[in-house]
């Protein structure tokens, strides 16, 4: 029991890290992303190929995840950030159907379709973190660190600059901001901190395929963002509770067929999201009006 | 006499290669307010962008006199222009940032503009997308005067705001004027309120300038005969 609650533990840090990255973008900047899952898969076959092929020292996997998610960000960013937001949403499509391909098809980095196997566990300062009751540790830690990174820059003027551009992107360039360079940037930020969890993700697991970095993983981050509030700093941390917890939730109904459960989850996600986006379409923890 | 500060001769502009105004003459002389009205689609605003610098001019020039440079120059845009999701202070902030003012000179700048318009005083914390109409048109009318322009343009303040309401709003704008010698080009629609604030008036139909003199030489006829 205490090693599924830790367990539990773990999925909702890296959960709730992913979401407070794309919520920085999705909800300060108002760059919507389907892409997010990408970030979050480089960030992980980096740490893991680091990790089995050079150290596992979370010194050197963590900053090199993060590298190279910022750096693949500013691959997407630069060509499509100039023009409408429309266009970002299908160009950061593209690129995750492309991640998918790329994902599967390059066994020399990520293994394949049968991803990477027998990823040793991060150590700190030589001290291998492996059981989930410490990992747990390490991901509370992670999570702390990214609300507090967040919450400095969304009050900082570089959030500002991003609620201006929000708003309206022409009046911000009025105000002499440099509109393109801000998005970029803060696409980059955002990058890196899903990269960073995505090798703290690698090494939890011991093994990483394909198959959680799709489509469904991205919009699973958005689901988190939108029902935990949009633009609000606890919201998608409430997104990421209620999205991880309410399966295993589901599971103890002892009156549901065993064999539905799964169904049954789809009909709850489904009427939950419509009640939601009806009588409270800022979210749980955003505003209450339409 | 004093210098005139912007001075518009001959001037043809528009969009994509059309023009929308043509051969216009206009002077703004120091410590006035010009009215500029006409219709919609007079060429009003375009002629605006243009004095601001912000529409390259087909024909005609445009010129700085007095020592008028395009920081000393604030634009008030149409539609209010404030960020709805920032607060009041933090949309002074980019008015401060775009001004390039820092240091203690900044807060010093907030508590002028609060002497000029103290009502902002009571909602200087709240998000600008709660602010009535009004106070919306204020926060945008105080973060133009955190510069100390010289020139302060307006375009079309009184959108969406009652006749007592525009007076109200600017009641101390005209004090500030008169006191520290600002000089206005108020653009409007709203003719027989902005009269009443003006010094001179010119006249816009068809992105010609049909008509130039004060106030009281506006007769209602003739402002029929020319709208």
């Amino acid at each position: 029991m205490e090693n599924y609650l830790a367990n539990l533990g773990v999925l909702i840090c890296v959960y709730s890290i992913l979401a407070i990255t794309l919520n920085f973008i999705m909800g300060y900047a108002g760059i919507f992303s389907l892409a997010h899952a990408v970030f979050f898969g480089f960030g992980a076959y980096t740490g893991g190929f680091i990790a089995l092929n050079y150290t596992s020292s979370m010194f050197v996997t963590l900053p090199a995840a993060m590298v190279v998610s910022a750096v693949l960000s500013l691959l997407l960013a630069i060509p499509t950030l100039r023009v409408r937001g429309e266009y970002f949403v299908a160009a950061s499509l593209g690129l995750q159907i492309l991640a998918v391909t790329l994902f599967t098809e390059w066994k020399g980095f990520t293994g394949g379709i049968g991803g990477l196997v027998g990823i040793p566990p991060v150590s700190l300062f030589g001290t291998e973190i492996f059981r989930p009751t410490s990992f747990v540790i390490v991901t509370i830690v992670a999570l702390i660190v990214t609300i507090g990174i967040f919450h400095l820059l969304v009050h900082s003027n570089f959030g500002r600059s991003l609620r201006a551009i929000r708003d309206s992107e022409s009046a911000a360039a009025a105000f002499g901001k440099n509109v393109p360079v801000i998005k970029t940037v803060s696409l980059a930020i955002s990058a890196a901190l899903a990269g960073m969890v995505g090798a703290l993700y690698a090494s939890y697991l011991a093994f990483i395929n394909v198959e959680s970095f799709m489509l469904d993983t991205s919009v699973l981050i958005m689901a988190m963002v939108i029902i935990g509030g949009t633009g609000t700093q606890l919201g998608p941390i409430v997104g990421a509770i209620v999205l991880l917890s309410l399966p295993s939730a589901i599971t103890y109904l002892n009156f549901l067929p065993q064999s539905e459960i799964g169904a049954i989850q789809q009909i709850i996600y489904g009427a939950g999201m419509t009640l939601l986006m009806l009588f409270r379409p800022g979210g749980i923890v955003g505003s209450g009006g339409k | 006499m004093a210098e005139t500060l912007i001075e518009v001769q001959g001037l043809h502009a528009g969009y994509k290669g059309h023009a929308v105004i043509e051969d216009i003459d206009l002077s703004l002389n120091p410590n006035e307010v010009l009215c500029l009205i006409g219709h919609n689609g007079a060429g009003k605003s375009t002629l605006l962008k243009c004095m601001f610098g912000l529409l390259p001019r087909m024909q005609g020039n445009v010129r700085y006199g007095g020592g008028l440079t395009h920081e000393q120059v604030a634009l008030v845009p149409e539609g209010k222009g404030v960020f709805p999701s920032l607060t009041v202070a933090e949309n002074f902030d980019l008015g401060l940032d775009a001004a390039k003012i820092k240091g203690a000179e900044r807060a010093a700048r907030v508590d002028w503009v609060l002497g000029v318009l103290p009502q902002i005083r009571e909602f200087l914390h709240r998000r600008a997308g709660t602010l009535s109409g009004g106070q919306a048109q204020m926060v945008s009318i105080g973060r133009a005067l955190l510069k100390r322009p010289r020139v302060l343009i307006m375009d079309e303040p009184s959108i969406g705001l009652a006749p007592k309401l525009f007076q109200d709003l600017l009641g101390p704008i005209r004090a500030l004027q008169q006191a520290e010698g600002l000089t206005i080009l108020l653009v409007e629609q709203n003719v027989r309120e902005a009269l009443k604030v003006s010094d001179r008036v010119a006249v816009m139909k068809q992105g010609r300038m049909v008509w130039h003199g004060t106030p009281s030489e506006l007769s209602n006829d003739r402002l029929m005969e020319l709208y």
